[in-house]
């Protein structure tokens, strides 16, 4: 993608993929550089530093016999999410604003 | 570069790291082997455990520069907590605080009442050698009359008494102002601590 994706839509973007479903690390990993085109070895951190805000949670659940670690979304993770869709409506607005193309009627007004 | 190969490349760069840290990261990068398709596959996705590490550690850092920015700063239920505590406790700390107030007062009391003593005894037995004296005056005057040697004595008892009288009041004197010098010193460092403490 031409626009990079900044943190705090990281953040946004793995709280909104968790509150669809529990998952784990490998699978919201390919979901999420496939969707936003970052590097598969940027995911890691932005997991971490949410469990730590207390945003998630994880546990660990027996699989053809390892353990894989799921990752669930927390009730302050639900509160940080609503956060930042407000957030993000407020920014699309600004920017659509200013980079909206001119509407056809009025370009003809000025025409005349 | 193998699963071992990334893993323990990964673990040397961590190692300055709390080891739930190290774990956790390690935890998650053996499960992302595990689930990919390939080693190889995984690997080439992943990419360089060193620029991975470096991004772990940045956010580390970042992360505990930002609890260090927070910790100062006071949660305000540590007050709410503190207060609740003084009113649940304020009986013994009424208790408490009257026991050493009234220790103090009794101690300050007892003070005066020593500084008042001995310098009321010293007045007293002052006042009483003049009045001997003076006694003792007036008396050897008859008996001068009737048995001159007794009028010598009682003279000379008469005079000795008026020298230590004197000697007492003299001494008294002294004990007043040595006194009043000390409650001023008492005074003016309790002001001067006071005012240390407003500064």
């Amino acid at each position: 993608m031409l626009l990079p994706v900044n943190a705090a839509m990281m953040d946004a973007c793995v709280l909104a993929a968790l509150e669809k479903e529990d998952t784990y690390g490998y699978r919201i990993t390919q979901q999420l550089t496939h969707g936003l085109g970052v590097s598969e070895s940027s995911l890691y951190p932005v997991l971490r530093r949410l469990q730590k805000d207390g945003c998630l949670s994880t546990y660990d659940v027996a699989i053809s016999g390892r353990n894989r670690r799921y990752y669930r979304i927390t009730d302050r993770g639900r509160q940080v999410l609503a956060t930042y869709r407000r957030e993000w409506v407020e920014y699309k607005r600004r920017i659509d604003e200013i980079l909206s193309p001119i509407q056809q009627e009025s370009q003809e007004e000025n025409l005349s | 570069m193998t699963r071992s190969e990334f893993l323990a490349a990964l673990r040397r760069r961590l190692s300055h790291l709390p080891p739930e840290e190290q774990d956790a990261a390690l935890k998650y990068y053996e499960e992302y082997f595990d689930e990919a398709e390939s080693e190889e596959e995984a690997a080439r996705q992943l990419g360089s455990p060193d620029a991975i590490a470096d991004r772990i550690l940045a956010d580390y850092g970042a992360g505990r520069a930002h609890a260090a920015e927070k910790k100062p700063g006071r949660s305000p239920w540590f007050y709410v907590a503190i207060v609740s505590l003084c009113i649940l406790f304020s009986p013994v700390i009424l208790g408490v605080g009257g026991a050493a107030l009234a220790a103090a007062l009794t101690i300050a009391c007892l003070f005066l009442v020593a500084v008042v003593g001995v310098i009321g005894g010293f007045l007293c037995a002052a006042l009483a050698l003049l009045a001997a004296f003076v006694i003792l005056l007036v008396a050897c005057v008859p008996a001068f009359a009737s048995f001159p040697p007794a009028g010598t004595l009682l003279l000379g008892a008469s005079l000795a008494c008026a020298g230590m009288g004197a000697l007492l009041g003299v001494f008294t004197g002294y004990l007043c102002y040595w006194t009043g010098l000390l409650f001023r010193a008492m005074f003016t460092c309790g002001r001067r601590k006071k005012g240390a403490k407003a500064k």
